[in-house]
Parts: structure tokens; sequence; C-alpha cells
């Protein structure tokens, strides 16, 4: 026991020397947390729209006006085709709106006029954004004008949607908190695949062997300091986003707690074994980057649904820490503790660290070969 | 000199090309990922499972749910028996979505009154419920439209004339494999510039390179050649990948896709050398790769656009050299943008790069002294 104190007290003094990982775990999810917070939408984005119009009637400036008076559209207004083109292909606008000369005429008259959208495809999401904004814009226009709107009658089913956990559907709810589990993953994952590696690299480990220290010792001090550095840094993000970012928290502070920590040991066993099995930091950060950092954040279903790709990947996913973490912790935070997700989540992650500490432990080399 | 360098570039491209370990985790991971992310970086919503609380029991209602059966979008339908169930599944997660018909549905749909049809919708993955809400609120109008179609008197009506340039039919994938390569490259040619100086310092090997007859410069140019010649050797064999295995289009110049791609790596080598240059060990070296990577890849318009973020993040974006890369990737593989546009996004590249490989040079000066 006074072994693995002084081994962990060791490891502290490595972590506090070395600012990259105060800096890891502390100053990077900080950013991170605001770039989540303020930097990224993931719906009623705000985009760049160019209009022409052909038609000079009165009609048409109340169109242009409720185009300009929308929140998510930036109108810019071309008397020139040819320029309005080449800002389209220059992505300097992610959409052009075509009012041709009959538009007003066609509708005094009780024809069917024509708008033309043509939308930039090379940014496929937002050519969905410019082709639904213009839509509704000119639905509610041609409803809202006095002149057109006609004795149309209202539709017999009406539909009433509803959100549940986040009725305003505001994304920054689920992709904040989701964040967590990228940080986390940084923390557990990527210092832990250099922590072992280090003391071969530096033959500190040779220093380590010739001494009394056991191998479950060795283990456990990598294990514990950096779950303690993790859980810190864990707190630390819980608290930004609960009191300063104030994100409704509607779960139990406990269960997010032991949830994150299982979490944190199952990627830190990935960490370590890569760490125990490469022996050098060189590789194993690099292994740690491609084989764990990138998978879990693209797979982890934080940003891109899990359930729209193809089954194949689905299975992948299924094996993805990362993946049990942001559905956790998405509920966690929205919808209460639900132990219908919570409690298959944590068996997966119990399992998958206690195969992964075994797998350490095993890989765990003794000797000097 | 010249022999020197050259001899230089030589050593630093053995020893990452040497060691077998090192050579499976450059070249193989950039591949696979580029193979499984294509699919799964989707911002296209499928498969979605639907509870469907279904009172009135009728021919309409079995109709109208049918409908959503018929749907490419969703996949399997759970009826459920009352309201309980409907929200056990939803809570779960075992539904993306809940319909619920009321016992009045097709009388009143007969009797040509309104009824309420409610959609729920997991707020939870805000980005699935909406899409998936939109869908849903689709088929019901269509329902609607075909089986109690509405008496028009010549109201006017408007007609969205929808074209998407570039990408007629918004595949989605063409988005994804095309910033994936943007990514992939950008991993590469920053984790290796980054650990190069501060794994030879780590190493002890450091202090041979300075006691040889090279100068500050000369090391440096041996530095920066073979991750820049690496990634550019990456990213022209998964632009192959990008336009033969995944058939999407190239209709801009090859020469200006070199040059673009040179600068852009160049400026990333740059940033790579400038980390590596302030860091003791290369633990800091990768974790300062890291604090530079991801923002930049979430501030780049890759995730939202850039009008949608905040003006100090916008002001932010435009030291961002993949901000610029993703422009001109695009811009040459799906819309042959003309050579103004894309010089104007490899001016700022150029400005970026020989800032960060100076800041490095002089960095890397003030250390040897």
């Amino acid at each position: 026991m006074r072994i693995l104190w002084a081994l962990i007290k060791k490891e502290f003094y490595q972590i506090f020397r070395d600012p990259s990982s105060i800096l890891i775990a502390f100053v990077l999810p900080f950013m991170l947390l605001i770039i989540y917070m303020y930097g990224i939408n993931l719906d009623t984005l705000k985009i760049n729209v160019g209009m022409k119009i052909d038609d000079p009637s009165q009609q048409v400036t109340t169109l242009i006006d409720s185009f300009k008076s929308n929140k998510y559209v930036n109108l810019k207004v071309y008397n020139d085709k040819k320029k309005m083109y080449n800002d389209l292909v220059g992505s300097r606008i992610r959409g052009m709106i075509i009012i041709p000369n009959d538009f007003s005429s066609k509708l005094d008259r009780g024809e069917t006029a024509e708008i033309q959208v043509i939308t930039d495809g090379s940014e496929t999401n937002l050519a969905n954004y410019v082709q639904n904004y213009s839509k509704t814009i000119v639905q509610q226009w041609l409803m809202a004008s006095s002149k057109y709107s006609g004795e149309s009658t209202p539709a017999l089913i009406n539909v009433s949607s509803r959100f549940w956990y986040n009725q305003e559907i505001n994304s920054h709810y689920f992709i904040v908190p989701g964040s967590l589990s990228i940080t986390m993953t940084l923390i557990g994952m990527l210092l832990t695949a250099l922590v072992v590696a280090r003391e071969w690299e530096r033959g500190t480990m040779e220093a380590l062997l010739t001494t009394r220290v056991k191998k479950i010792q060795i283990v456990l001090s990598k294990y514990i300091s950096y779950f303690i550095l993790g859980m810190a840094s864990m707190c630390f993000s819980v608290f930004l986003i609960v009191a300063v970012f104030q994100i409704p928290f509607r779960g139990s502070f406990t269960v997010l707690f032991f949830f994150s920590a299982l979490f944190l040991l199952a990627t830190m066993g990935q960490g370590l074994l890569i760490s125990t099995v490469l022996k050098d930091q060189y590789t194993a950060s690099q292994t740690a980057l491609v084989v764990g950092f990138l998978p879990a954040l693209m797979l982890s279903g934080l940003i891109y649904p899990i359930q729209s790709m193809p089954v194949p990947i689905q299975w992948i996913c299924a094996f993805m820490p990362s993946k049990y973490m942001v559905s956790g912790l998405q509920s966690e935070f929205m919808a209460g503790t639900v132990w219908g997700i919570i409690i298959p989540n944590c068996i997966f992650l119990l399992v998958l660290t206690v195969i992964l500490f075994i797998l350490v432990y095993k890989k765990t080399d003794m000797r000097m070969d | 000199m010249f022999r020197r360098i050259l001899t230089l570039i030589w050593k630093e491209f053995l020893s990452i090309w040497n060691d077998p370990r090192s050579r499976v985790i450059i070249v193989a991971p950039p591949f696979i990922q580029l193979l499984i992310f294509a699919h799964a970086a989707t911002m296209e919503v499928r498969n979605i499972d639907i509870a469907v609380l279904d009172k009135s029991n009728t021919v309409e209602s079995r109709d109208l749910i049918s409908k959503f059966a018929h749907s490419r979008w969703f996949k399997t339908i759970i009826p459920v028996q009352n309201e309980k169930q409907l929200a056990g599944l939803m809570q779960d997660q075992k539904v993306q979505l809940g319909l619920v018909l009321n016992t009045d549905f097709s009388k009143n749909m007969l009797k040509k009154k309104s009824t309420d049809v409610q959609v729920i919708a997991d707020g939870r993955q805000t980005n699935v419920a909406s899409i998936a809400n939109g869908y849903a609120t689709d088929i019901i109008s269509q329902y609607e439209n075909e089986h109690f179609p509405k008496k028009y008197k010549s109201t006017p009506r408007i007609n969205l004339q929808v074209r998407n340039w570039f990408n007629p039919n918004l595949i989605f994938l063409w988005y994804t494999v095309i910033s994936l390569v943007t990514i992939l490259a950008t991993t590469i040619g920053l984790i290796l510039t980054s650990l190069s100086i501060a794994r030879e310092r780590e190493m002890g090997t450091f202090d041979q390179l300075i006691v040889s007859p090279l100068t500050a410069f000369e090391i440096l140019v041996g530095k920066t050649v073979p991750p820049l010649l690496l990634s550019m050797i990456m990213a022209s064999v998964m632009s192959f990948l990008v336009v033969h295995l995944f058939k999407v289009p190239f209709v801009g110049s090859i020469v200006l896709f070199y040059i673009g791609t040179f600068f852009y790596l160049l400026s990333i080598v740059g940033i790579g050398l400038f980390i590596s240059s302030i860091c003791k060990t290369q633990q800091q070296a990768i974790l300062g790769a890291f604090t530079f990577q991801m923002p930049a890849i979430l501030l780049s318009g890759y995730i939202s656009p850039i009008e949608d973020m905040p003006i100090f993040f916008q002001h932010l974006t435009v030291i961002n050299p993949f901000r610029y890369f993703l422009v001109i990737m695009k811009g040459l593989f799906l819309k042959a943008m003309p050579f103004s546009d894309i010089l104007s996004n490899i001016i700022p590249l150029m400005l970026i790069a020989v800032f960060t490989l100076s800041l490095a040079s002089w960095t890397f000066k003030r250390n040897l002294d």
C-alpha cells in the first residue's frame, strides 16, 4: 500500500510538472466548451443568400422585405446576375433566389407564378437550408399578403409537433454536454497512451523494475492518478456547463459522476493498452489518435446520428465507449435519469473496463527484453 | 549546402519510414477511416423508428400509417396500446418519433371537420428531431391531399423551381468525403511535424543535430520537406480514391489542386514545427497539435457555416488555414472554381505559412543559442 501511494505521488509530480497535462485537462475543455456553446450550431443556421429581382412591382417589395426581415437569412440583393453567379461559385453566398419579371402579373391573373431557387450543392447541408427557408418564407408571404391570400381552406389535419426533453430544440443542450465525452476521451486515451511508453522510452521503467514494486502496483498507480486528473477535469467541465453556460441539467449528479467514471476507466484501459503494447510514444500517440480518438469523435452519435448509418458501421459504433457515453450524457442532462439507458450503458462500459484492465495487466512486462 | 539538406531530408524520411509500425500507422488508418467515416459522417436522417398510437383504428388511420411504412425515411413502425408505452419507448431511445391519432380521426376527416394529429420527437437529438418531424408533417399533408383534396378556386400559387448546382441530387457523400480528405491530410501533416523536433529532443538525438555542421535553417528545411511530401502523397492518393471509388466528380484544375494543397500543407507543417519548437516533450507536442486542430476543424465552416458564428469567431477564422482549404477543395472538386477565387484563398494560406515557418525558425534559433 505504501509503495502504491508512493507511485501515485510520483505520477502526480509528473502530471503537475508538465504544463501540458493541465492544459489538456482544464484549458482545452474550457476552450472547446466555448466553441461548442457559441461557435457551433446544428439547426436554424444563419446563411448568406443572394437575390435578383426582375419584377419591379409593389407586391415584390413586400416579398423582399419578408426575406430581409427573416433572422436566418442574410439577404444580398444583386443587380447583376453574373456577379451573383460568381459569388455562388466563390462560396460567398449559399444560394440564389431569382424572381422573374412576370411574377406579379401572373399572380394577379390567378395563375401559378414561378420563383427560381438555385443552391450551392457543394454545401449539401446548407443547400437544404436554402430550399427550406425560401419555401417557408414564400408560403408565409403568400398567406399574409392581403391581395393573394384568397379563401384557401385550412388543412383538415392539424399536426401538433412536440419535442420532448428539449421543447425549443436548442442544439446546444445536447452538443455541449456531449462534448464532455470528447474531452474525457482526450484525457483518458491520449494522456494514458503516452504514460507507459514514456517510462520505457526514457528508461525509467528499468529503474522501477529493479525495485520491489509489483506489477499490479504499477498498473494501479497509472490508473488511479490519471483517473483523478480525468474526474477533476470532468467536474470542472460540468460546473462550467451547468453554472456558467446555464445548460439545463435534469438528472442526478451522483449518477452522472459514476457513469462518467466508468467511461473514463474504459477509455483509460484503451490508452494504457496501446501504451503498454507499443512502448514507444511516437507510435502510441498516433495510434491513440487514429484508432481511438477520431473514431470516438465521428462514431459516437454526437454530431452524426448513428441510426442513419449503414448497418455494418452501426456495428462498429456499438464497440465505441463514447457512443454509450454520449447517449447517457444526453439523457442525464435533458431527460433526467433514464435507467433504461443508464443501466445497459453502464454494463457495457463495466465489461469493457474489466476486459481492458485484464489485458493491460497481462501485457505489462516486468522484464527487459 | 544542398547535399547536407538532402542528407537530412533522407534521414528524416527514413526515421518515419524505416520503422514498420510507424509506416503502418501513417498509411493504413487514413484509408480505413476514409472508407468508414465516408458512410458514417452524414447529416441525413434515415432509418427512423416510430411508435404509433392509433386510437382510431380505422381504414383511414391505417392508410395514413402505411404511408409512413412505405416512406424511405422510416424503418420500423411499432404499434403501441397506450401513451405510457409510447413514453417508455421514447425515453429509452428505442424510437425517435411518436405518432398519436385520436379516436375521432376518421370520423372527423369524413365529415370534413378538422382533427388533431400529434407528432412527438425526441429533442435529445435536435437535428434528428427536427428533420424527422419535417418528414412526418410532409407525409401527413401528402396523405390529406391525396385522400381529401381541397377544391381550389383560382387562388394564386407560387411554384418554387429548385436547382442544386454542382451536386444536383444533393448527395451528402460528396460533401463528406471531400471534407474528410482535408481533415485526414491535416492530421498526418500536423502530427508528423509536431512530433519531429520534440521527439529528437526527448530522445537526446537533437544534440547530435546541433553539433553537426547544419545551420538552423537547414535543419528546419530538413524537418519540413519529408512530412510535407508524405502528406501531399496521402492527399493525392485519397483524392484519387474519392474520384474513382466514391465517384465524386473532379471538375477543377489539377494544377491548382496541387498548388492549393502545397500551400495548405506548408502552412500546416509551419504550425506543426512551431508547436514542436516550443515543446520539450512529445506529450506537449501532441497535445499542442490537438489544441490547434480541434478548434481549427470546428471553426472552419465544416460543421456550421462561418456566417452563422458570432462576430468574434468569424474574425478568428481569418487565421484558420483549414477554412481556406475547404473552400479550395470543394471549389476544385465540384465547382470548377476559377483561378481568381482560388487565388484569394491561397494568399491567406501563403501568409500563414510564411508567418508560422519564420516564427518556428525564430523560436528554434533562440532555443539553439
